[in-house]
């Protein structure tokens, strides 16, 4: 008879600086049955029971990514929302990846200005 | 289900082109056979070659709805509750059939979420390419489980930890004379913070791993790269705004090693008002323990 490899799984009482997590926690589950293998693409915010919060990123799950590319899956790298090409941006919002390099341009300035006006005092 | 039985089913599905492909849940001792054969969850079978049993079914719904819900041309779906909702779906899906197994047989080598192959017949050839490596991964894992530490430092803490650096007060006492100095001098001050944070952590994460390692083979993630992107609140911190993440690792222990992990932590973390704290999760099949399968081969 083999000896349950789970058996123990009960929170116990712990020192306060040594807790004792849940293993049907969904973020410990994930964290190990995900791996590199998965294609990474988009940020999701996982909300706890605990109300922790733990941002996966993760969105398509396939043995690798040369494999769901081999495979005709590459859907990720052409969402605006999981790209962060030019192109994509652009598809979605025609114009802003102009408007968004003239926005850093001037805050960059605004920035330098800033800067050298107290170092300057 | 024989290999001759999968192979007519993995045919009647390329004929309807709606095959998902086969999904591969975990790899185990050949000898296990018999003990899982009257055991296996609906819909697994088992695929041996070299010595090494597969467990593997077509792909489940619920995995295929995250894996490849959203076929080449699709509007892909937005991180949403649907979303996290499908994945949450697939990974628990995955998990009690990975554990399902393992109570089975005792051991295992779990595969990660998203292990798929075309065929059932791809599985002898990715465990023959594989099977040395595979054959000392269970070795390894044999009689153990993995156990989950991680490792949180309160901001504040680590921040007054790091004020009282010798380092950092002497180069944060020198003179600043004039407004301009004054500034280069602040800059120069938060960099320097910076470093004596990332020092904190690295010491400490190396006395936590050392400590982890008394007890079993460890596989940690911390760098430094990580540790001044928290500190700078650049990057997620694993679910503590106002905490720094020094470690979050994986132990994998003996039956009667188990016992002494949240002893042996709570040494690694001391003295009790530092603010570091630890969680324990556990026992897990051993995930972090499994080198990914070669599957093109």
């Amino acid at each position: 008879m083999t000896r349950d490899p789970f058996e123990g799984r009960a929170v116990s009482g712990q020192a306060p600086a040594v807790s004792r997590g849940d293993t049907s926690n969904l973020a410990d589950i994930l964290e190990r049955v995900l791996d590199k293998g998965i294609v990474v693409a988009g940020d999701i915010v996982v909300s706890l029971v605990d109300v922790e919060l733990l941002t996966i990123r993760l969105r398509l799950l396939i043995a690798s990514v040369d494999k769901a590319r081999e495979m005709g899956l590459n859907w990720w790298e052409n969402d605006p929302w999981l790209s962060t090409s030019r192109e994509a941006r652009d598809e979605v919002s025609p114009g802003i990846s102009d408007r968004l390099e003239r926005l850093e341009a001037t805050v960059k300035h605004l920035a330098d200005s800033l800067e050298y006006d107290r170092a300057a005092q | 289900m024989t290999r001759a039985e999968l192979a007519v089913e993995a045919k009647a599905q390329d004929r309807e082109g709606t095959d998902p492909g086969w999904y591969v849940y975990a790899v185990m001792d050949g000898d296990a056979r018999g003990a899982l054969e009257k055991k296996l969850p609906g819909g697994v079978s088992l695929v041996q070659a070299q010595g090494l049993l597969a467990a593997i079914s077509k792909v489940p719904d619920a995995i295929r709805r995250a894996t490849i819900a959203s076929a080449p041309n699709e509007v892909a779906p937005r991180a949403s509750v649907e979303v996290l909702a499908t994945i949450e779906d697939a990974a628990r899906t995955h998990e009690e059939i990975v554990e399902h197994l393992m109570r089975a047989v005792g051991s295992l080598l779990p595969l990660r979420l998203g292990t798929a192959v075309r065929s059932p017949d791809d599985v002898p050839r990715i465990l023959s390419a594989n099977a040395g490596s595979l054959v000392a991964q269970l070795a390894t894992v044999s009689g153990r489980r993995e156990w989950g530490v991680r490792v949180r430092w309160a901001r504040q803490a680590l921040v007054d930890a790091a004020a009282s650096d010798d380092a950092f007060d002497a180069r944060g006492a020198r003179p600043a004379p004039g407004p301009g100095r004054g500034y280069l001098a602040m800059r120069q001050r938060e960099r320097t913070m910076t470093s004596a944070l990332v020092r904190l952590c690295q010491e400490r994460a190396t006395t936590i791993e050392r400590a982890l390692r008394s007890l079993g083979p460890v596989k940690c993630s911390a760098s430094a790269a990580t540790w001044a992107a928290m500190v700078r609140g650049e990057q997620d911190n694993g679910g503590a705004s106002d905490a720094v993440e020094v470690l979050q690792g994986s132990v994998l222990l003996k039956r009667p090693d188990e016992d002494q992990l949240a002893a042996v932590v709570e040494e690694a973390i001391a003295p009790a008002n530092a603010g570091l704290s630890a969680s324990i999760s556990g026992p897990w099949p051993p995930y972090s323990f499994v080198q990914a399968l070669e599957l093109s081969g």
